[in-house]
């Protein structure tokens, strides 16, 4: 049946002549403005209408805010402004600073989730040779960056540890005269470390990052391995701590130096989310980072099995963060780690300048990623889309292409074009957009298409509702505690050059 | 289904819709659907006959794409950004 | 686009709903058509989205559900775009004037000279436009009633 209504709303004036530059939008009950700058303001929804009908005076209690941060025209300092945005963006023309080197493709794991292409440990002709390392370390060195973070991955990693070790020796080496400053970090789920192994990465300061999905049964349960009669669960546990103690006996500071640890979010995690938080909290790990999975290359019958929908994730997101605020408030030292990401972009005058939420993505701008085989990828999902049986993010080859030649590649340039939020629909007035970064390799995963289409992709709904709950929970904040947590949790310390030496 | 129930037509407003907008959509359903595109004075018509009979609301699932391709592109011009 | 434009009325919508799908006439004299634009694109994920144009200035917006729905819902779902569409206009109107402010920004951050000279003189330029054009109303609801 045909039904004809009208519906009525009462309008609002804008003086647009009084206002500065900014993007708003709502949250609930409140509205958010913000600028290229990274400043912020929330307003209620009456005061916002206020403001735009150029009616917010001197003794309105946000006016200073909007006044020095750019919202308003009176007084607009348009070189103050660009400082910070400059500032913010250093990261651009900086070159790539992460070096991603898949050491092997062997892998002693097979787990539920896994998308790195891996092979069976028979397989040494899916290992980087010496050859292959030099030549990465060579081109990865050319980056204009004065920093550098080599970061190995796999397969497992260290089932190829001579490249590993080669590669940091030789970079090392090699900076006597490039004066840059290095990290070395491998990704290593730690079923294949060695005593000897161990003690070379602590003594020669490479930074190691495992895998914790949690307590055993859902350790367990995520990483099938048909390891040497031990569970994953009490390998890695038993590796984490001896590389703790280890740092503590050569005495560095263990609020630096410890093993990093990355979960990843299944079904059956989201079932145990304070047990794992209070597993990182009881194992002295500072930073839990909560990610959902990426719900492509999956089967569908194991996606029904582990996976689950955004709006699920971000319930159980939430639900973790305020367990975690309340630990803190508690006195415990334990951080989220995208959470601190978009609270440095929200509480600091800098950007984390992460590879995977910055405009443009980092993707063969911020990172570059070398396979085991020589092949140059403009990151590790560009890899891994190779992996598929897809070349189209294959920039060349180490033998025939140089530095310039892969970080100016056509691909790295619709990569930056389909990812600088300025050009994209709905992006472009976001109010999210001075925090956020879309990732085109994803959407190209998902959907074909670099580009994808903003409100259906679940990384918009998944970063626009985290900056809201960030967001949220300070606009509540009436003592000024959760901020002073926030704030802690954008801190991060230099560790000493020294032990990299 | 007889083929007059499997073909839809409509007319697309180039203010709206423009004709690279309108391409990726027809790449992108060219497995479900026969579609052919032809000018007309204001913007361009839309032909489509459904192939895959498992798919409702395949026209409208084309027009979605259409707008989504055509403000995209449009954006990117109107920034200077090309690709 | 003044300060002092009188107090505002109300806008009226007037939609047709037919049970799977709403459908507003809107004035581009009224909404910007990169305002129909923008709110149209936001409910891609929503809904089935459809942008005819009559004659001049009169666009039809159609959303068609993508699921079973009634008219309630079809009620409800024409009242966020007309929202939508005027929180879009707020948008525009406001990149339109601050537009140049924020290329100047811009260039300052990134190039070292902008085509302007100064801030000043730029801010002056604006002011003398922004006198001179006309009093197009960009209207944000607060209050939404049926009828
Ligand atoms: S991806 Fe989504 S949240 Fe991020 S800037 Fe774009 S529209 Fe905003």
């Amino acid at each position: 049946m045909i039904q004809s209504r009208s519906l009525q709303l009462r309008p609002h004036r804008v003086a647009a002549d009084q206002l500065g530059v900014f993007r708003w939008g709502r949250l609930g009950d409140r509205v958010v403005l913000t600028n290229d700058a990274g400043e912020w303001q929330l307003l209620s929804a009456a005061d916002f209408a206020t403001f735009l009908a150029g009616e917010l005076g001197p003794e309105h209690p946000a006016f200073e805010a909007l006044r020095s941060r750019g919202f308003l025209r009176q007084d607009l300092d348009a070189e103050d402004l660009a400082r910070k945005l400059r500032r913010k963006r250093r990261y651009l023309g900086a070159g790539p600073h992460l070096i991603v080197l898949i050491t092997t493709l062997r892998c002693n794991q097979s787990c539920a989730y896994c998308h790195a292409s891996r092979t069976d440990m028979h397989r040494t002709d899916t290992d980087m040779s010496l050859e292959t390392a030099k030549l990465a370390v060579d081109h990865a060195m050319r980056s204009p960056s004065p920093y550098l973070c080599f970061e190995y991955q796999g397969g497992e990693p260290t089932v190829n540890m001579e490249v590993i070790k080669f590669c940091v020796e030789y970079s090392r080496e090699k900076n006597r005269h490039e004066k840059k400053t290095l990290d070395h970090s491998v990704v290593t789920n730690m079923t294949y470390m060695t005593e000897e192994n161990a003690r070379w990465l602590v003594d020669n300061g490479v930074l190691v990052c495992t895998s914790l999905d949690g307590p055993p049964e859902v350790h367990d349960h995520n990483r099938a391995w048909s390891g040497k009669g031990a569970a994953a669960f009490e390998t890695v546990t038993r590796w984490m701590d001896w590389f703790n103690q280890a740092y503590i006996d050569k005495g560095l500071d263990p609020a630096l130096w410890h093993v990093d640890a990355l979960m990843t979010t299944t079904r059956r995690s989201m079932e145990n989310g304070k047990a794992i938080v209070d597993l990182y909290v009881q194992r002295g790990i500072r930073n839990v980072h909560l990610r959902p999975l990426n719900p492509f290359g999956f089967a569908t019958k194991t996606w029904r099995a582990i996976g689950y929908s955004m709006e699920e994730w971000l319930a159980f997101y939430e639900e973790m963060l305020d367990y975690i605020i309340e630990l803190n408030l508690q006195g415990v030292q334990i951080m989220e780690g995208t959470a601190a990401t978009f609270l440095k972009k929200l509480l600091t005058p800098d950007d984390p300048n992460f590879v995977d939420i910055r405009s443009p993505v980092g993707s063969g701008t911020g990172q570059i990623c070398y396979g085991f085989d020589g092949s140059i990828f403009p990151s590790d999902e560009g890899r891994m889309v190779h992996g598929m049986g897809d070349p189209i993010f294959r920039l060349g080859h180490l033998r025939d292409t140089s530095f310039e030649e892969a970080t100016r590649h056509p691909t790295v340039r619709a990569i930056a074009t389909a990812s600088l939020l300025d050009a994209l629909p709905q992006c472009e007035s976001c109010w999210n957009a001075p925090f956020c970064g879309v990732r085109p390799l994803h959407n190209y995963m998902m959907s074909g298409d670099l580009f994808g289409q903003r409100p259906l992709t679940p990384k918009c709904k998944q970063h626009m509702s985290m900056v809201s709950m960030l967001l949220e929970r300070l606009a509540n904040d009436t003592d000024g505690r959760v901020e002073a947590i926030f704030r802690r949790w954008t801190m991060d310390r230099p560790r000493s050059p020294d032990a990299n030496a | 289904m007889s083929d007059s129930l499997r073909t839809h037509a409509v007319d697309l407003h180039g203010s709206f819709y423009d004709a690279a907008g309108v391409a990726a959509a027809v790449e992108a359903y060219a497995e479900l659907a026969r579609i052919t595109v032809q000018p007309t004075g204001a913007g361009l018509r839309v032909e489509l006959v459904v192939l895959d009979d498992e798919v409702d609301d395949l026209m409208d699932h084309f027009l979605n794409h259409a707008l989504h391709a055509s403000v995209s592109l449009q954006r990117r011009q109107a920034d200077g950004v090309a690709g | 686009m003044s300060s002092e434009s009188s107090a505002a009325e109300l806008q009226i919508f007037d939609f047709v709903s037919d049970g799977r799908s709403v459908r507003l006439r809107l004035d581009e004299g009224l909404y910007p058509l990169d305002a129909i634009r923008g709110a149209a694109y936001l409910f891609l994920d929503r809904c089935f989205v459809r942008l005819e144009r009559l004659e001049d200035r009169l666009v039809d917006v159609t959303l068609k559900s993508k699921g079973p729905t009634d008219d309630e819902a079809l009620g409800a779902l024409a009242g966020e775009f007309c929202n939508a569409l005027l929180d879009q206009a707020v948008r525009v109107q406001v990149a339109a004037s601050s537009g140049k402010i924020r290329e100047y920004i811009m260039a300052r951050a990134f190039f070292s000279a902008p085509a302007q000279s100064s801030i000043d003189q730029l801010l002056a330029e604006l002011d003398a436009e922004e006198l001179a054009a006309d009093d197009l109303e960009i209207q944000v609801p607060w209050e939404q009633g049926g009828a």
